[in-house]
């Protein structure tokens, strides 16, 4: 992210913070209320990053008509994982990311935090955030798009429903990367 | 002999005559020729060194071993998406084996414009015959071409475009289409499976996941080389580190991690091009959805390639990299290719989200397109930012001209060969059925920063090529400008992009610098 994108964040999240403290809200909404469910451990991502993360699957690959939904799948940690093996430069940013969705809506007609709203309200967020004309929000927006993607279509339980016939190669052969966060997130009692 | 990362238990010490630093096309030929020419040889590679046997053909698995930042990496702005090798033998793994001679045009213009000598048509000719012969580089034949393949051949002869079977570097392909994760069968002649054995045979030693840091300096000379191993599960520091102490040091750490490396070092203020006049062909991708089954996934990427609008045409002069323009661009300035991508890459590069997204991606068999790597004109830069490396990539200008052409040749042969819709894949999910609407499509397509999905795959010029340190880094015979012992061998050393995949301009160049390294540790 841009020395102007960081700029830009504080702006957004100060302005963010500006409008729920006007709405009576509150700085506890900022920072309570993000629970983990069973199996989930936090490795990579902060609990709330986290939390976020699970709605944000939720709202892109929510499943139904033959597909396997992203959180069925376990994807969010998944996508900790990644966060978690990235270098420190990507990984801040993805954690930032996550930071901006959760209190963005505000700024796009929706009151209350990203993880609070309907699954098809942050659809909307998210969509919106695409086409703003505000270069952030299309920045963290296709960011956390095409995270999440990759992971759900790269994956076979996935390819079913899209008629993909997979790789030649029968086993898979993780990287040294999947089996130290396994064995981080197992020693963690989570399910990977 | 290859030694990896979690080998190593404590500090080790090398003298050797040569040490180079990134095992891809430029450092693994450059080894391999000065190790068959009796130079004891010292290779250092940051990656992991994977055989055939790791490449399993999962994205997210092969994403991880094989790509630098895991697939993730982005220009500051977020509007390329960076490609490059993270490996022993770098880019070459996962390149799409498309293998070209620079065209003599464009040599010609680094000679003429550039000031370039010794890089010649005559002088490059013996290197490129040696190289074609080492990775059996022979045009794509009728049993390599897909359905997507087949339909661009078709759609460019039906718009009277010329047309041509891409040179590639195989043996014996099996069709898998996944040249992108890595070959499972040693088909794809990367320099894993041909410089790297062969300079391991003349007994080069190849150390893997080892970060090249420092080197360190005795007046006009580099002295040694401190790299620390890294653990390959986190990618982070392990402890131990390896010392070489060499007569030579030769960077080969590709389009990025050269210019990277080297402005680590501090050189910035002797060199001030350093990092500057970077170009990547940026990409863009235009889908599409046909009433047949395409199945763009299998077989190799790219069979037969447009080559109609490699040059840009101009009324005037044609534009030079990182000149001003003097003349109204007209069309063109890019390679043209059938498109392949794996179901996850795809996914994330089709536009939208949720519902509707996953109805596009139902139609996988029928989904397919193209891509266009377009020759840069307007340059970026690399810097290093607080310890991270940051990326600046324009555009807009020369650019950004060049991608709305690219944009719409994209569409008119899609459509031209029955694609019932065209998708741009922007944020704003642009599509179109009918060829009249390609203009207005076009036209309002934004290319303000992350609107596109754009990848990065061919980075160089950070570190070019010159008669002086003024307008460059390193001299004719790719030694740093101000060093007697430091050189550069990789794409950052061209002045400008060779407007073709650059794995063979890498390659011919690398041995131009290994008979400069040659003559001085004889």
């Amino acid at each position: 992210m841009s020395d102007l994108g960081r700029r830009q964040l504080i702006q957004v999240g100060v302005g963010g913070a500006m409008v729920l403290a006007l709405g009576g809200l509150g700085l506890r909404w900022l920072g309570s209320g993000y629970l983990l469910r069973a199996g989930e451990v936090a490795v990579g991502l902060s609990v709330k990053q986290l939390c976020v993360a699970r709605a944000l699957v939720e709202a892109l690959v929510p499943g139904g008509d033959g597909f396997p939904g992203g959180a069925e799948l376990g994807l969010v940690q998944r996508i900790d994982e990644e966060v978690w093996a990235a270098d420190e430069g990507m990984a801040s940013d993805l954690r930032s990311a996550l930071e901006l969705l959760e209190h963005v809506p505000p700024l796009l007609g929706h009151m209350g935090r990203y993880s609070a709203l309907s699954v098809a309200a942050r659809g909307e967020v998210f969509e919106r955030m695409l086409r703003s004309r505000r270069d952030l929000f299309v920045q963290v927006a296709i960011g956390l798009k095409q995270l999440v993607q990759i992971c759900y279509y790269a994956d076979a339980r996935v390819w079913p429903a899209i008629g993909y016939d997979g790789p030649w190669i029968k086993e898979a052969k993780p990287p040294a990367s999947a089996l130290a966060y396994q064995k981080l997130v197992g020693e963690r009692g989570g399910r990977g | 002999m290859i030694r990896q990362g979690h080998e190593l238990d404590r500090d080790q010490r090398e003298s050797v005559d040569v040490c180079v630093v990134g095992s891809g096309c430029g450092g693994a030929s450059l080894a391999a020729v000065l190790a068959e020419q009796g130079r004891s040889v010292v290779l250092v590679e940051q990656g992991g060194y994977y055989t055939k046997d790791d490449f399993d053909q999962r994205e997210l698995n092969m994403l991880a071993k094989i790509d630098g930042g895991r697939g993730l990496h982005a220009s500051d702005d977020v509007s390329v998406s960076l490609t490059y090798g993270n490996n022993v033998g770098g880019a070459s793994v996962h390149y799409w084996a498309d293998s070209y001679r620079t065209p003599p045009d464009r040599l010609l213009e680094w000679r003429d414009v550039f000031g370039i000598l010794g890089h010649s048509e005559e002088a490059l000719a013996p290197h490129f015959a040696e190289i074609e012969r080492d990775l059996n580089v022979h045009p794509a034949t009728d049993e390599y071409a897909n359905r997507m393949n087949l339909l661009v051949e078709r759609g460019a002869r039906q718009l009277g475009w010329h047309v041509a079977r891409v040179p590639q570097a195989r043996k014996a392909c099996r069709g898998s289409g996944h040249c992108m994760q890595g070959c499972s069968y040693d088909a794809k002649q990367s320099q894993l499976v041909t410089y790297i054995p062969r300079a391991v045979a003349a007994g080069a030693r190849l150390y893997s996941d080892l970060r090249a840091e420092r080197l360190e300096w005795s007046g006009r000379k580099a002295s040694a080389l401190v790299g620390r191993v890294l653990d390959r599960a986190t990618g982070r520091p392990r402890g131990p580190t390896l010392r070489v102490e060499a007569r030579v040091f030769v960077i080969a750490a590709g389009g990025y991690g050269t210019p990277d490396f080297l402005l680590r070092q501090g050189l910035k203020a002797q060199l001030p091009e350093l990092g500057e006049h970077l170009f990547v062909n940026p990409c863009p991708m235009v889908h599409a959805i046909f009433e047949e089954d395409v199945i763009q996934w299998r077989n190799i990427p790219a069979a037969w390639g447009v080559e109609e609008f490699r040059l840009a045409r101009y009324h005037g002069p044609r534009r030079v990299f990182g000149r001003p323009s003097q003349s109204r661009y007209l069309e063109g300035g890019y390679l043209f290719m059938p498109n392949q991508l794996q179901p996850g890459l795809l996914g994330a590069v089709l536009p939208g989200i949720g519902r509707a997204h996953a109805e596009l991606m139902r139609q996988l068999p029928k989904l397919g397109g193209t891509i266009c790597w377009i020759d840069d004109v307007e340059p970026g830069r690399i810097r290093i930012d607080g310890g991270r490396r940051r990326i600046e990539m324009p555009l807009t200008g020369g650019n950004g001209q060049r991608l709305r052409d690219a944009w719409k040749k994209q569409a008119q042969l899609l459509l031209a060969v029955g694609a019932k819709q065209v998708l741009f894949g922007d944020a704003q999910d642009t599509r179109i059925e009918r060829a009249e609407q390609i203009e207005a499509a076009v036209r309002q397509l934004s290319i303000r920063p992350a609107r596109n999905v754009l990848g990065a795959p061919h980075p160089g010029g950070g570190a070019r090529m010159g008669a002086s340190p003024r307008d460059s880094v390193v001299d004719h015979e790719h030694r740093v400008h101000g060093f007697d012992n430091l050189f550069v061998a990789d794409p950052s050393v061209f002045p400008s992009p060779p407007s073709v995949d650059p794995s063979l301009t890498i390659l011919a160049f690398s041995r131009v610098a290994a008979a400069a390294v040659a003559a001085r540790t004889s």
